[in-house]
């Protein structure tokens, strides 16, 4: 009967309560809780819900004490104002009201903690995303730096010849930092484990003002190439895998079976702008690469104080234009660019975000009309008693102030749990967005979000309060006694009522509309041809290390051989191997050279091993395919895709026509080896569905050895269960190395649409519940109207009506306030979904489908919503209204 | 009339730890008001008593028996003191006085 049976949802709500007791009672009082809560357990009894109203009728009763004890200490004048004001009495007696109305408190607090929820949930997110600072010292001087392609504006990474012209050359910075992807096998007498890394140049942290807790950065003369083996690592891995020892700046942890020092910790959770956690950094060792074609360094600069972004852009671009005249070869045509940090992490989601926190404002305001919906019918009964108070004197001030009493206990009470659901419901969103939004990490419900959270339920409490306060003002005692007892003012409430449910209608269209258009969306973009069939592949990563293997003949013999068992197996359908998957994430981005033309255009190249274009299913279009007879003796051969064919030689033949690729063999430049295009494959989306391929060429693994490749293996059925086999594979060829990110493609195409996915599903849920409330807005105010009508409706039956008509009536009533919902939601969608601008994938924003569907489904719902009052209207018996009327 | 004079609820506390001698806390305490009066006390309203009652010093206090079901908390114990006791005795007292002559009221049918 320990702790840790207890969830984790009655520790929090302890500890809330733990915060509202008064000194000294917490512990006796929590542990009275305690105690019986076991006792029930073991007698079988225990429900949650008995545990919070426990807590529940604890914390406000035990608060409202606290706050009487406060209040006494006020001085008297203070206290006589406040008693003078009658407020708190107020507060008392709406608060004994609301308990004797279980049902409508807890339909209005449920209202209302949904909105504001809803809202302080996104806002949270908006907020670690958008609107706070970046984890770095002075990040609005952080711009980030990339070479761009003059002729058609795209940007990339750089080389680490153009980084250095950049750094050295340029006046308006005081810094730049610059890093590649890095991965090795850490061994420490355990089972071999995969780690991620940057290498990165010397001093980045300090470009980053981000200082290290142990250590120090590296140093300039550890960046040239061939770095002394100097490692930093996480804080992460350092806590974790290396048992957070002390002593470990003194120690060496062996990658890729090599000894590297430790010589700093990174800070816990610090990520290089834009990029994942790592576990290691190792220096990137560039100081004397001569490279300018090969591009895979990413950089920021942190700009010199004073100096602005524009400055920093030309100057850059300066330097661009002096490097292309001066390296035609592999500088022609290509310029710099130079942007805010922020900008570019988060430049993407803005809009999506903010369309996001669009959408929950008008969940918000879609509750509170429905709580203001439910104050109407209670206003409606209450008004005998709002009569009989102001025939005793009571002026029209104090009806009021009860109904602002009233409406801010439900806003506060309703905001605190909302505020609870916002935290449960962040960490459900967190785990549904995970790699899709950036700074995720850093989402936290601070001063602000709480703030936003009390704000929300002010807008809230003052959207639904002025109902009964209409209500209440337009109260007179002749009009009401004019009407009879048990009769009241039906048609003036009744229409209220109706334009409320009608602007519920018009919310919910709203959204309906924005979930429509991102489904439509979402639908167009999955069914993009990707070229290549990924069902069935099963995708593994594996890096030889320079020990076991030193040069290119022996990683392409590895391969080789590796895949020669793979596709022996009966098992395996096809298998091959290339740089890196489609949808991978990876790309490696090269200038090519053409005979007698002087500027070169950049393409995505790829190694690639035989029977590769057949494993994932790509279209052969011309030529011949890749085969194991293009080894390294044989004549250079590349293959080049559709895209590639129509931009380098237009309305020309490909086949035969030769290329230069401006590559590192080992550590000679490639240059001067001239490839002869051999055949052209189908275009396939190697990043995102929703971007048009590149310009590939491909290239025979054997001619172009590589140390990693991912496996590409096509099997039967599901293609996780190879995994183990796969990894029995590679440890009978070689056991010291080790099977990385093994999945199957289809998760990583999946993978690239997550983002997508996220917000379809979170607009699509925000509809949901503004469909459900509108359904519940409608019966709500058909219900109200069948029971007013009732002796209308009574003597029509009298009178000779068909029961059906009856039913007609009301479902006219639902018809009406529907239609003008619909009519005024469609209004509003016109304008608002260009919000949706450069969210949606292959259709616009004004897309009918979507529109018309939206119509149909709340069509449909109005009219499931219209049923039962109709139903019940169409049950009334006469001689029973014409005896109570 | 003295303005302190002990009002029925926590004449029903001071009763209830009477009678639990050395076992009142806050959850007998509860329970034993239950059993004898046929209502359960809200738990609030019986903590805010106690307190009352220990600021008036009718009772006192002591922390004892931290337990593992309990989440390592121990319980209040109350104990009465001779005020309190005093206090019960004046209440019955006057009650008693105010009933004097009036039993016949009591019976059932009257």
């Amino acid at each position: 009967m320990t702790a840790d049976r207890i969830p984790q949802w009655q520790l929090i709500l302890e500890k809330l309560l733990e915060m509202l007791l008064p000194h000294g009672t917490q512990e006796s009082i929590l542990g009275d809780l305690r105690e019986r809560a076991q006792a029930r357990r073991l007698q079988g009894r225990f429900g949650s819900i008995w545990w919070v109203r426990r807590v529940l009728t604890l914390s406000t009763s035990l608060a409202a004490h606290r706050l009487r004890i406060l209040l006494r200490r006020l001085p008297e004048t203070a206290r006589r104002t406040i008693r003078m004001s009658g407020f708190a009495r107020d507060l008392h007696h709406a608060y004994r009201s609301l308990l004797r109305n279980p049902a409508f408190a807890l339909a209005a607090a449920a209202c209302i903690a949904l909105g504001v929820g809803a809202v302080t949930a996104v806002f949270s997110v908006v907020d670690a995303v958008i609107l706070r600072p970046l984890p770095y010292a002075d990040p609005e001087r952080l711009v980030v730096v990339r070479e761009k392609n003059l002729e058609n504006g795209r940007m990339g990474v750089l080389s680490p010849s153009n980084y250095r012209d950049f750094r050295d050359n340029t006046v308006s910075f005081e810094g730049m930092a610059a890093w590649r992807r890095a991965s090795a096998t850490l061994t420490d007498g355990r089972l071999p484990v995969r780690v991620t890394g940057r290498a990165i140049t010397h001093q980045t942290f300090e470009t980053l003002g981000v200082p290290l807790p142990r250590g120090r950065d590296f140093r300039l003369e550890e960046d040239f190439q061939d770095p002394p083996p100097l490692v930093i690592v996480s804080h992460q891995l350092w806590q974790g895998r290396l048992g957070g020892r002390d002593t470990i700046l003194e120690e060496s942890i062996t990658l890729d079976g090599r000894p590297f020092r430790v010589v700093g910790i990174a800070p816990r959770g610090f990520r290089l702008p834009g990029e994942e956690g790592v576990d290691f950094f190792v220096s990137a060792g560039i100081e004397d690469v001569d490279n300018r074609g090969g591009k895979w360094l990413r950089a920021v600069g942190r700009l010199k104080a004073g100096a602005s972004v524009a400055e920093a852009r030309a100057d850059i671009e300066q330097v661009a234009r002096t490097l292309s005249e001066e390296y035609t070869g592999s500088n022609s045509g290509i310029g710099g660019a130079v942007a805010p940090l922020r900008d570019h992490l988060v430049g993407d989601f803005r809009t999506r975000l903010w369309m996001l926190l669009s959408a929950v404002a008008l969940l918000l305001v879609l509750a509170s009309v429905n709580v203001a919906n439910l104050m109407l019918a209670r206003a409606s009964s209450k008004e005998g008693e709002f009569a009989v108070r102001l025939a005793l004197g009571a002026g029209r001030r104090r009806l009021l102030s009860h109904s602002v009493a009233e409406s801010l206990l439900l806003a506060l009470g309703g905001g605190t749990l909302g505020v609870l659901l916002a935290i449960w419901g962040t960490s459900a969103l967190l785990s549904l967005a995970r790699e899709s939004i950036p700074r995720l990490e850093e989402v936290a419900f601070d001063g602000r979000v709480l703030a936003i959270a009390l704000a929300s339920s002010v807008a809230s409490a003052l959207i639904f309060s002025t109902a009964p306060g209409a209500v209440a003002a337009r109260m007179s005692l002749a009009r009401v006694l004019s009407q009879g007892r048990g009769q009241t003012r039906t048609s003036q409430n009744r229409r209220t009522r109706r334009i409320f449910a009608g602007a519920q209608v018009a919310l919910a269209l709203v959204l309906l509309i924005g979930a429509a258009l991102l489904i439509h969306s979402f639908s167009t973009l999955l069914s993009q041809d990707r070229g290549f069939r990924p069902q069935g592949v099963l995708t593994a990563d594996v890096s030889l290390d320079e020990g076991g293997y030193p040069d290119g003949s022996s990683q392409s013999r590895f391969f080789e051989a590796l895949l020669q068992r793979l596709n022996g197996r009966s098992d395996v359908l096809s298998a091959g191997a290339s740089l890196y998957a489609p949808m991978s994430g990876g790309r490696l981005r090269v200038a090519i050279l053409f005979p007698g033309r002087g500027e070169n255009e950049i393409a995505q190249v790829l190694a690639i091993t035989p029977n590769t274009f057949e494993t994932l299913g790509m279209r052969l279009i011309a030529g011949r395919t890749l085969a194991p007879t293009d080894g390294a003796a044989a004549p250079s051969a590349v293959w080049v895709n559709e895209t590639a064919a129509r931009l380098f030689w237009p309305g020309e033949d490909p086949i035969g026509k030769e290329l230069k690729l401006t590559l590192t063999i080992g550590d000679q430049p490639d240059y001067d080896r001239w490839r002869t295009v051999a055949g052209i494959v189908g275009d396939v989306r190697f990043r995102q569905l929703a971007e048009p391929a590149d310009a590939q060429i491909f290239v025979p693994s054997a001619q172009y050895p590589v140390s990693g490749m991912t496996l590409l293996i096509r099997t039967e059925g599901d293609p996780m269960r190879f995994a183990g086999e796969l990894r029995l594979e590679v440890a009978q060829m070689d056991p010291d190395l080790a099977v990385a990110e093994i999945a199957p493609l289809e998760d990583l195409v999946a993978g690239t649409v997550a983002e997508d996915r996220f917000y379809t599903v979170l607009l699509s849920l925000f509809a949901a519940v503004a469909l459900a409330l509108s359904a519940i807005g409608i019966a709500g105010v058909l219900a109200f109207s069948v029971t007013q009508r009732r002796s209308e409706m009574g003597v029509r039956l009298a009178l000779g009506a068909d029961r059906r008509q009856l039913v007609r009536l009301i479902v006219r009533e639902g018809a009406l306030v529907t239609l003008t919902g619909v009519a005024a939601g469609l209004a509003v969608s016109a304008g608002l979904t260009r919000l949706l601008e450069g969210v949606l994938f292959g259709i616009g924003t004004l897309d009918p489908w979507s529109f018309a569907g939206a119509v149909v489904v709340l069509a449909a719902t109005a009219l499931l919503a219209c049923w039962l009052p109709a139903t019940r209207a169409g049950r009334v018996d006469p001689m029973e209204v014409l005896r109570t009327s | 009339m003295p303005r302190d004079l002990i009002g029925e609820f926590e004449q029903m506390v001071l009763l209830a730890i009477l009678r639990l001698d050395d076992q009142a806390y806050g959850v007998p305490i509860v329970e034993e008001i239950e059993e004898r009066t046929g209502r359960r006390p809200a738990d609030a309203a019986v903590y805010t008593v106690l307190h009352r009652l220990e600021v008036k010093g009718h009772v006192t206090s002591e922390m004892a028996d931290a337990s593992d079901e309990r989440g390592g908390r121990r319980r209040r114990y109350y104990r009465l003191e001779p005020t309190g006791l005093a206090e019960l005795r004046a209440a019955r007292h006057r009650m008693l006085r105010l009933w004097e002559g009036l039993e016949d009221a009591l019976e059932e049918g009257g």
